[in-house]
């Protein structure tokens, strides 16, 4: 009960975000949305700081945690030094170095953050107590999403694929952002079966909030690319792409919280079982 | 657990009750099934008290994933308290 009411986090911290970005005026509103990006950021990395903590350390899903939570570490150490202050200080070159050097690094974090989440069924030994239609049944969904994956990250890809080819060294960046784009969005497969087999029980929740972070990106990655390739100004489309960023960034936090109240149950001296 | 779901043997149903409030109710069933074939051999429907320390034995790993090493200890702990070990 207590982590379906985690839910109100995200909507919460989203509602919000829309609704500042929605009322100030036109001048504010892009420092409104760059503080609503890093606020989502920060919330993600408390939200796997706290699942961490509840674990031991060497524990796997204490690994898992704290991988995802590197991942948005490096972004916000991204951002910093793409900040005024930090960027004055250095050239072109050494920015784009050390820039070109997080992203890429935060992506193979997240890549590998959310593998080790949505690979913790298997880690467990249960893949061994599927049934051969439970098994047909999860690779089915995971080439659905393989699809999905593709089917919104291909033409950002090709762009930026064009671009280094024409000799921009600096699409290797935005590459590799893709390619762990797609990664990441295929693996929603794996966290949605994972959760939909543990329903019923309190672990539930964790793997749900991550499948409906993971789904957010995906539509937030599918609008932006929207966005981005149609050239669209209008407000309200980017203040709704900016939403779905934060809105999977305040899951992240809520799956956190609900993981550490999940592996906590143990510690209630007597609850009856089923 | 209800009736249709049970195996008819009270120490597995009891292990998969209290799997459950973690995994769920088909998945702690599951579990109990699967990691009574590996570690004993045979079916959850044939488990006696004797058996219980090899079948925890054998969720253990699974528990330390899903819930870490100390609070794996906890639950493996209520189970053997629920069963009178």
């Amino acid at each position: 009960m207590k982590q379906r009411l985690l839910l109100a986090v995200p909507v919460l911290f989203t509602v919000a975000l829309v609704l500042v970005a929605g009322v100030v005026g036109d001048s504010a509103r892009p420092t409104t949305l760059a503080i609503g990006n890093e606020a989502g950021k920060v919330i993600a990395l408390v939200g796997c700081f706290i699942a961490v903590l509840v674990f031991e350390r060497g524990d796997y899903l204490s690994r898992a945690w704290s991988t995802t939570g590197l991942c948005y570490l490096l972004l916000i150490v991204n951002d910093a030094v793409g900040a005024a202050p930090v960027a004055s200080r250095m050239s072109v070159h050494e920015m784009g170095a050390a820039q070109g050097a997080l992203v890429v690094a935060a992506n193979v974090a997240s890549v590998v953050g959310t593998w080790m989440l949505a690979r913790a069924w298997s880690f467990a030994g249960l893949e061994d107590s599927e049934d051969d239609d439970a098994r047909v049944r999860r690779r089915v969904v995971f080439a659905g999403t393989i699809a999905a994956a593709l089917a919104i990250t291909a033409w950002p890809l090709v762009h930026d694929v064009r671009d280094l080819a024409s000799g921009h060294l600096d699409a290797i960046i935005s590459i590799a952002s893709d390619v762990g784009d797609a990664i990441c969005l295929a693996l929603v497969a794996p966290l949605l079966l994972t959760a939909l087999a543990l329903r019923g029980g309190v672990l539930l929740w964790p793997w749900a909030m991550l499948t409906a972070s993971g789904l957010a990106w995906l539509v937030y990655d599918a609008t932006s690319g929207v966005v981005d390739a149609l050239d669209i100004t209008s407000t309200g489309w980017v203040v709704f792409a900016e939403g779905l960023r934060a809105l999977a960034c305040a899951l992240t936090l809520s799956a956190g919280l609900a993981q550490r109240i999940a592996v906590r149950f143990a510690d209630q001296p007597d609850v009856p079982a089923a | 657990m209800t009736e249709g779901t049970a195996t008819g043997n009270a120490i597995a149903d009891r292990i998969a009750a209290r799997l459950a409030l973690y995994l769920g109710p088909h998945t702690g069933r599951v579990a109990v099934k699967t990691f009574s074939i590996k570690a004993l051999g045979r079916g959850p429907e044939t488990l006696t008290l004797e058996d219980v320390p090899a079948l925890q034995a054998a969720l253990r790993p699974m528990l330390r994933t899903f819930v870490g090493r100390s609070q794996c200890e906890i639950v493996l702990q209520q189970i053997a308290r629920e069963l009178g070990l």
